[in-house]
């Protein structure tokens, strides 16, 4: 591990660039990163294997889903980028669990895949302070001896040096990648991409603890020679909604398409198919041996784990505008291409199917995320911060949250200000980073809404709400918007004030209303606002007995509803909260050595000194603390302030 | 997780155990308004709790279970620090337990070990040597702990903890999966699926929770109380049981005067046995009097009375006083097993004079049991109830309780038999609580309300119950979707 000094003293040694803060990788991290360290005043330079793809979606091509949706709203809320491009190439749109409740409801959207890096690369072009650079990095500049390091810099692999104090590292699923199809194993990334060699050396070099991972994608195949008639059609939502709050309420605002996706499934055939060749799945022969994630299991996966089970769902899904590519989820498989092909033929309506891309499990090196500090930089390493898949997480917009954080929390390490930790019951990104910092992971990682403890307060219609405050104060709200969003929550505390104003008299009009609407009529007189709470009645059916209604945004209509309706729920968990925070936000020195510590059982002791929380409250998630430890600690951090 | 000065802690300062005197100590915010609700003053003479100043006595009754001295000390004039109480009531099990469960009931919470000490250090009541010394003792308790955990871990009523909450899980996480998984709208049958659900972990938990009474019964034992008419055979059954001539057998009506007490084991289980002396009607004779008083008194501390009829069956007056005796006892909630003594005079027996007819005739839901002193299959037979009843752990009695043949030999039908019981005060309120939340769960499914709300209660409820089995709420429910639903795409 060389130091800037001792680089530049080597021969032909070349500085190629500089700048405040250094991101490496454009996929979804890395383009967040670097979009708001570059909004919020710093030089930035981005490297990316190929400038040909930027942000790409290898797998799966939408964005959203329960717990994601939510996640795209905030990471828009804080002002990053991928829910406005994602509104701009959106090509089919549903909101799951739209009956399931408010804290659920989750929107995902099908995304024309090579408009969303056509987009990407565009703003990413357009930033002022933003340089993108074509160069793989295979090396670190750091000073400092281990425990007090210091980031100066990377290297290419053209041997240019780059010079900044921050460096943020996104490379996703590149390092020292391996693409496995049945017996084939080659060193690749993603769709063909080159993988990124030396860098992850770079890292074992720097003593961070490393493993790998697995992940897998399914083929894609051309849309004329899949037998979509067969299958049963799930169509868009009629009423789209896009993710940022910039196009709310936006009249104008529309998908660039409304596409279908269809529904077919596997058979007894394709079942006995697997089984009888289980013997050449690189699953289970030991070719493969990074760890997979449980909740995207390979075909032969599901057949093996699920003997009961007789058929499986695949789901056909468009790819993008300017392609007949078709993605078919629920089939990825690391099988040789020979089973694969075998495969298509037991599976009604793809038959005939034309593969146009094989599927292919990948092999990739990432971290320990529980090196980390809550900010995302590394403990002991000054100025590196890691984001994305390399912290052990699987998904784009998992991967783009810890992006804008880490962008942020690089920049305000510059300026010398806090960093920046959304709070568990603030945000999904709160949850995501906290549970991967603190807890840990030993698959990768995807957000689910039962993570959160707060689900009903981490709600999609409120994600403005609750991070747009703290995106304005960081920066990266413009004025104009946060007028808006200031007016919005003044529209929602009027219109609540004014239902709980208006009282609607027991009439034969009110009894017909509430009859028709399939509940109980008045007995006296009643505020609008009681009404609201019937769980059988709605803001819409109650106009005919609200002449005096304002038309408002269906924004605001959606918010004020789920606040009332929801109100005595909603107090609960903000009183959970509030016991919640008195822990957490009681801070544990960093200098604590909790191997003196009387009382502490010997595995609490090893684990807090390896982990090092920043709170009571994160040290309490750590597995293996116990609350009679935590106790210990309290009763210790008297003494130590006292 | 735990929550410092929110809540507020109840615990025993005196330790179990059939002494005089038992000191109830309240610590916390709602210590004042607990006491306002539950503490009647002998006299208005005395404020009321919360407007007790400083250090104040008052004497009065502690709801209607017992004549108690309350100790009132301000904060931060307390040990603690914090408002607290001291009620003083008497030593005896059930009274604890009553003065205990109506605290609890009120909004206090079990206290842990060491908490009253961990609260006092927080609020500045102890010096640095003694913040050592409690931090040493939370540390060696979690060591015990850690032990007592992995000991239930092994054993029975673990297993059974286990069970019972598996089917929660089961239910949480199917619930889960629809949430973070299924992304179709909701289908009438899912409802009805996680309702019937519900209802089966509903019925589990309500089994464990009932259990506790059973738990406390192995922890400090099982009191049984003999009564019934003078001369009946009531000491000659105390004599058998223990196998020692400990009070003395006439056939002189009166002969038992004062309550003779007993402790015995039974395959290891702790019995109280008290023998009383024979309940006559209207008797002058003050010891007599006394010694009925006293009868009655250990009537009431009984978790189980065995009554005895025996021949020749008392005139009507007399019968009909031993009826309401029954029946006050049935009222309050004692459970009773009739013993139809000396039953080897019944064959000579005409059938109006025989117990066994008339038991039938008046007490046709009581369980009975026919016992002569002489019968060494009937004292068998007796034993091995007592076990069972024990080991039943729902301090009633069941058909199985029951079904004794006179040949089997008493023995012990250990962990696989056992119900798996509750046996900490602590436990005991997270259950109830769990069994609360899953009710609410269940309701709120039933009254239409949206799936993310029911699940709120749902994990509440498998929280409150990870306090028993220490397990990661999150990370179990992440596991059992995982291997019970095939997931993804
Ligand atoms: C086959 C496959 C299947 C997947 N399946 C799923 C799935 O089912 N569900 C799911 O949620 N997620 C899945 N993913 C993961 C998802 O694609 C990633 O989580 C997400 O893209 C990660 O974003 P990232 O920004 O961390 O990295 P990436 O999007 O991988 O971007 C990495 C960027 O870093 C650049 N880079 C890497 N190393 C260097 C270097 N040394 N120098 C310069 N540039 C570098 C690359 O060029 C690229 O621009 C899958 C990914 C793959 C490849
Ligand atoms: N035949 C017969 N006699 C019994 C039996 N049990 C007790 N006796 C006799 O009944 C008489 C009374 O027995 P106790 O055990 O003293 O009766 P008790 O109910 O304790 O009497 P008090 O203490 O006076 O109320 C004694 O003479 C016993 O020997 C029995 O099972 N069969
Ligand atoms: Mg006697």
């Amino acid at each position: 591990m060389l130091s800037l000094a001792e680089a530049r003293n080597k021969e032909n040694a070349f500085v190629a660039g500089e700048a405040d803060i250094i991101v490496v990788g454009a996929g979804h991290a890395g383009c967040e990163a670097a979009l708001a360290a570059a909004r919020l005043g710093r030089r930035v330079l981005l490297f990316t294997m190929t400038l040909d793809s930027l942000a790409n979606l290898p797998c799966n091509p939408n964005i959203g889903g329960t717990a994601k949706g939510q996640m795209v709203r905030e990471i828009d809320a804080l002002g990053g980028e991928m829910g406005r491009l994602a509104d701009r190439h959106m090509i089919q749109y549903r909101m799951l669990n739209a009956t399931k409740g408010p804290a659920v409801m989750s929107p995902r959207a099908q995304m024309d895949r090579t408009g969303y890096q056509r987009g990407m690369k565009e703003v990413l072009e357009s930033e002022p302070l933003l340089s993108l650079i074509q160069q793989e990095i295979t090396g670190l500049l750091v000073a400092g001896v281990k425990g007090k390091r210091k980031m100066e810099g990377v290297v290419a692999a053209t041997g240019s040096l780059y010079v900044a104090s921050e460096v943020i590292l996104c490379p996703g699923t590149f390092l020292d990648a391996r693409v496995i199809i049945g017996d084939s194993v080659r060193s690749s990334g993603p769709d063909q991409l080159a993988p990124a060699c030396g860098l992850g050396d770079a890292l074992t070099a720097l003593g961070l603890p490393t493993r790998r991972f697995k992940t897998g994608t399914p083929g894609r195949f051309h849309r004329r020679s899949v037998d979509l008639d067969q299958m049963e059609l799930q169509a868009a939502d009629r009423d789209a909604r896009p993710f940022s709050f910039e196009h709310e309420d936006d009249p104008s605002w529309r998908p660039a398409a409304e596409l279908a996706c269809y529904i077919t499934w596997t058979t007894d055939a394709t079942k006995q198919l697997l089984s009888d060749n289980m013997d050449r799945s690189p699953l289970y022969s030991g070719v493969i041996e990074g760890v997979g994630p449980r909740y995207c299991p390979s075909i032969e996966d599901k057949i093996v784990k699920f003997p009961s089970h007789s058929r499986h769902h695949v789901f056909l899904e468009p790819t993008g505008l300017d392609t007949q590519e078709m993605y078919a989820s629920g089939l990825s498989t690391s099988m040789p291409e020979e089973i694969q092909r075998a495969m298509l033929k037991t599976v009604p309506g793809m038959e005939n199917a034309e593969m146009m891309r094989p599927a292919y499990a990948i092999e990739y090196l990432c971290v320990d995320p529980t090196v980390l500090e809550l900010s995302l930089e590394v403990k002991g390493i000054e100025g590196l911060f890691l984001a994305g898949q390399i912290n052990g997480s699987s998904g784009y917009e998992e991967a783009a949250a810890q992006g804008l954080i880490a962008g942020i929390n690089a920049v305000r390490k510059q300026r010398g200000e806090e960093p920046l930790i959304i709070d568990r019951s603030e945000g999904y990104i709160g949850v995501l980073i906290d549970d991967l910092v603190t807890k840990g992971t030993n698959e990768p990682y995807r957000l689910m809404t039962s993570r959160a403890e707060y689900r009903l307060l981490l709600r999609q219609d409120n994600a403005d709400a609750r991070l747009s405050p703290i995106g304005y104060e960081v920066g990266l709200l413009s004025e104009e918007r946060w007028q808006r969003f200031l007016e919005k929550q003044r529209m929602i505390d009027g219109e609540k004030e004014r239902l709980s104003e208006v009282r609607v008299r027991k009439s034969k009009l009110s009894d017909r209303i509430l009859q028709d609407a399939g509940s109980t009529p008045l007995k006296s007189t009643t505020r609008l606002y009681d009404l609201l709470k019937r769980p059988e009645l709605n803001y819409e059916m109650l106009a005919p007995l609200d002449p005096e209604r304002q038309e408002l945004p269906p924004s605001v209509q959606e918010s004020v509803e789920i606040q009332i309706r929801y109100e005595g729920y909603l107090r609960m968990e903000r009183d959970r909260v509030e016991r919640f925070k008195k822990l957490e936000h009681k801070r544990l020195p960093s200098e604590i050595d909790y191997e003196r510590i009387r009382g502490l059982r010997l595995e609490a002791r090893q684990k807090l000194s390896e982990r090092r929380p920043q709170s009571i409250g994160q040290a309490s998630r750590i597995s293996g603390v116990s609350p009679a430890d935590i106790q210990v600690l309290l009763v210790y951090m008297e003494q130590w302030n006292g | 997780m735990i929550d410092m000065d929110l809540d507020t802690i109840a615990a025993f300062s005196t330790p179990p155990g059939e002494s005089g005197l038992a000191v109830l100590r309240i610590s916390g915010p709602l210590a004042a308004s607990i006491c306002d609700r539950l503490f009647v003053a002998s006299s208005s003479r005395f404020k009321k709790p919360s407007a007790m100043e400083g250090y104040t006595l008052a004497h009065g009754y502690w709801g209607s279970i017992d004549e108690v001295v309350l100790a009132c000390f301000r904060a931060p004039y307390s040990y603690t620090g914090e408002d607290v109480y001291e009620i003083s009531c008497h030593g005896g099990q059930a009274i604890r337990q009553a003065v205990l469960d109506s605290v609890l009931a009120a909004g206090a919470r079990a206290a842990g070990p060491g908490e009253f000490s961990r609260r006092a250090f927080f609020n500045g009541k102890m010096d640095l040597t003694a913040a050592e010394a409690v931090m040493d003792m939370i540390g060696a308790q979690a060591e015990k702990q850690a032990q007592v955990a992995y000991r239930q871990l092994t054993g029975g009523v673990s297993r059974v903890i286990h069970e019972r909450t598996d089917h929660l899980y089961g239910a949480l996480a199917r619930l889960e999966m629809l949430l973070d998984w299924d992304e179709e709208e909701e289908r009438p049958e899912d409802r009805e699926l996680l309702v019937h659900e519900l209802e089966h972990s509903e019925h589990e938990l309500r089994l464990l929770a009932d259990s506790f009474a059973g738990g406390r019964i192995i922890r400090e034992g099982l009191a049984v109380v003999i009564a019934g008419s003078p001369n009946v055979g009531k000491s000659s059954i105390l004599n058998a049981l223990s196998g020692r001539d400990r009070a003395i057998v006439s056939n002189i009506p009166g002969t038992t005067r004062d309550t003779v007490e007993i402790d015995l084991t039974l395959n290891g289980y702790l019995v109280h046995l008290t023998d009383t002396a024979g309940l006559a009607i209207d008797s002058q004779d003050p010891i007599e009097r006394e010694g009925i008083m006293r009868a009655e008194n250990a009537l009431r501390a009984a978790d189980l009375v065995l009554w005895v009829l025996s021949p020749p069956l008392p005139p009507e007056d007399e019968r009909l006083q031993e009826e309401t005796r029954i029946e006050r006892c049935l009222e309050e909630g004692k459970e009773l097993l009739l013993i139809l003594g000396k039953d080897d005079l019944r064959p000579t027996l005409p059938a109006e004079e025989d117990p066994a007819y008339y038991a039938a005739e008046r007490f046709p839901d009581l369980p009975t049991l026919t016992w002569s002193d002489r019968s060494e299959d009937d004292l068998h037979r007796l034993k091995e109830i007592l076990v069972r009843f024990i080991e039943g752990g729902i301090l009633s009695f069941t058909e199985e309780t029951l079904s004794v043949t006179s040949h089997e030999q008493v023995k012990s039908h250990g962990e696989g038999h056992s119900h798996g019981m509750l046996t900490h005060a602590r436990h005991k309120v997270a259950v109830d609580r769990a069994v609360e939340l899953v009710g609410r769960a269940r309701a709120d499914l039933q009254a239409g309300l949206s799936f993310d709300l029911v699940a709120i209660s749902l994990k509440e409820a498998l929280t409150e119950l990870s306090t028993i089995t220490g397990e990661d709420v999150s990370e179990t429910l992440i596991e059992k979707i995982f291997s019970r639903f095939c997931i993804g795409k």
